[in-house]
């Protein structure tokens, strides 16, 4: 009984733990700077192209979810360019529960048809400056 | 019961975890001014222009209105001349409903209760400004001296406002204005209007602003026309491909940031990050004359 009770809080602990920051890549020009909606800066693009940026998703904590963040290419800096972050979900059975807070950067959830979920986990994503004009004026 | 307890616990510690993540749609409005002949900058507006109307449209639909007074005279502006037109009415600044609010404020001991209501007499005739009354009027007695004062305050619209030279200032009323909002947008499927002409549009409202620079002798007036040239709304169609619907709106509008008014909207069904605004909302849209 006892080594129940201390492998299912171990467990919790896991689980807990797992609910944490998570990097995913965002790829774009290299130069571009990401921030978040509020201006807060995340990354800077590297020359392959890619940067590996931080958010949290968890609700028990003060980061909720992330929609979107913004991107300022080097060639015109004053224009931030909105992009939203895709993410992913994949379900693991019950029998599952036991190695899935193992697997880094995955959270599990229960659902209520008694199956498990990982929790979401933003996938790499692109800017999208290829779509906007960057010297327009439709005024 | 010991593992029934941690059984719980476990429960609601991955209960925490669990939300209905969903970015639900993307969206996007502009408006503009129907004026072609307008500057689009401020700092372009001509030297002897006299006023500045700027429509202030906000997440929840409605419509403030803010007049600059660009000469070195006093501006008079009539509140009731001034109107704005949403297509199905037009509305004055000035409300004519007279309101009230009455605050009560009670003195003295427990036992029973001795009232005195403020009498209101001839408030009606109080023209053009907040009035307040307080009166005494003992409506009955007990062994109690406690004691209740009821203020009245009548509230009445100001036909007029005074602006400074080179002063600005909110006309003081709000509108409400169909077709946009975050409740609008919430609501609506995929669509795609992009309008050039305001007789096109699906959102238009003027503006009309009387005003007198020398004290009521003569009065001049600026009529302005404000539309939506774009709607566009796409919805997430799979979970978790969120940027699909973003990217659907910025190609239909790659100048999307370009326009006077614009505003892009996250329709998020879940708790958002607290550093990432929902929606951003560009406010330069104005009319002079």
């Amino acid at each position: 009984m006892k080594k129940i009770s201390i492998t299912l809080i171990a467990l919790m602990v896991l689980l807990f733990s797992s609910c944490s920051t998570r990097k995913f890549i965002i790829e774009g020009t290299p130069g571009t700077v990401i921030t978040k909606g509020n201006g807060k800066q995340l990354g800077i693009i590297g020359s392959n192209g890619q940067t590996k940026v931080k958010l949290g998703y968890d609700f028990r904590y003060d980061q909720g979810f992330v929609p979107y963040l913004l991107s300022r290419h080097p060639d015109n800096p004053k224009e931030a360019v909105p992009f939203a972050l895709d993410f992913k979900t994949e379900r693991y059975v019950l029998k599952h529960l036991l190695w899935a807070p193992t697997i880094y950067g995955y959270e599990v959830v229960i659902l209520s048809d008694g199956t498990m979920q990982k929790c979401y986990k933003y996938t790499t994503q692109t800017t999208n400056h290829d779509l906007v004009q960057p010297n327009s004026n439709a005024k | 019961m010991k593992y029934s307890y941690l059984l719980l616990l476990g429960g609601l510690l991955l209960a925490s975890c669990t939300s209905n993540l969903l970015l639900k749609s993307v969206s996007y409005q502009s408006f503009r001014n129907a004026n072609k002949n307008a500057v689009s900058n401020k700092v372009d507006i001509p030297q002897d222009a006299e006023i500045v109307v700027e429509p202030i449209l906000s997440a929840d639909g409605t419509l403030n209105v803010i007049v600059t007074n660009l000469t070195d005279s006093v501006m008079v502006i009539d509140r009731t001349k001034s109107f704005v037109n949403t297509g199905e009415n037009s509305t004055t600044f000035y409300d004519p409903t007279v309101t009230t609010q009455t605050t009560s404020d009670t003195k003295g001991g427990t036992k029973g209760m001795t009232v005195n209501m403020g009498t209101v007499a001839d408030a009606f005739g109080i023209g053009g400004v907040a009035g307040g009354l307080l009166g005494a009027v003992n409506l009955g007695g007990t062994k109690d001296n406690s004691q209740t004062t009821v203020n009245t305050t009548y509230i009445q619209d100001i036909p007029q406002v005074s602006l400074a030279p080179l002063g600005r200032s909110d006309m003081k009323r709000t509108f409400q204005i169909n077709g946009m909002g975050n409740e609008f947008l919430d609501q609506l499927p995929d669509c795609n209007q992009i309008v050039d002409e305001p007789r096109n549009s699906y959102n238009r409202f003027s503006i009309c602003i009387v005003y007198s620079l020398n004290n009521g002798a003569t009065w001049d007036k600026i009529t302005s026309l404000f539309y939506a040239n774009s709607l566009i709304v796409c919805n997430v169609k799979e979970r978790g491909k969120n940027n699909e619907a973003l990217r659907y709106v910025l190609s239909n509008k790659p100048d999307y940031n370009k326009e006077s008014w614009y505003r892009l909207y996250f329709n998020c069904t879940t708790r958002v990050d607290s550093e990432t605004p929902t929606s951003f909302t560009v406010q330069d849209l104005f009319d002079y004359k």
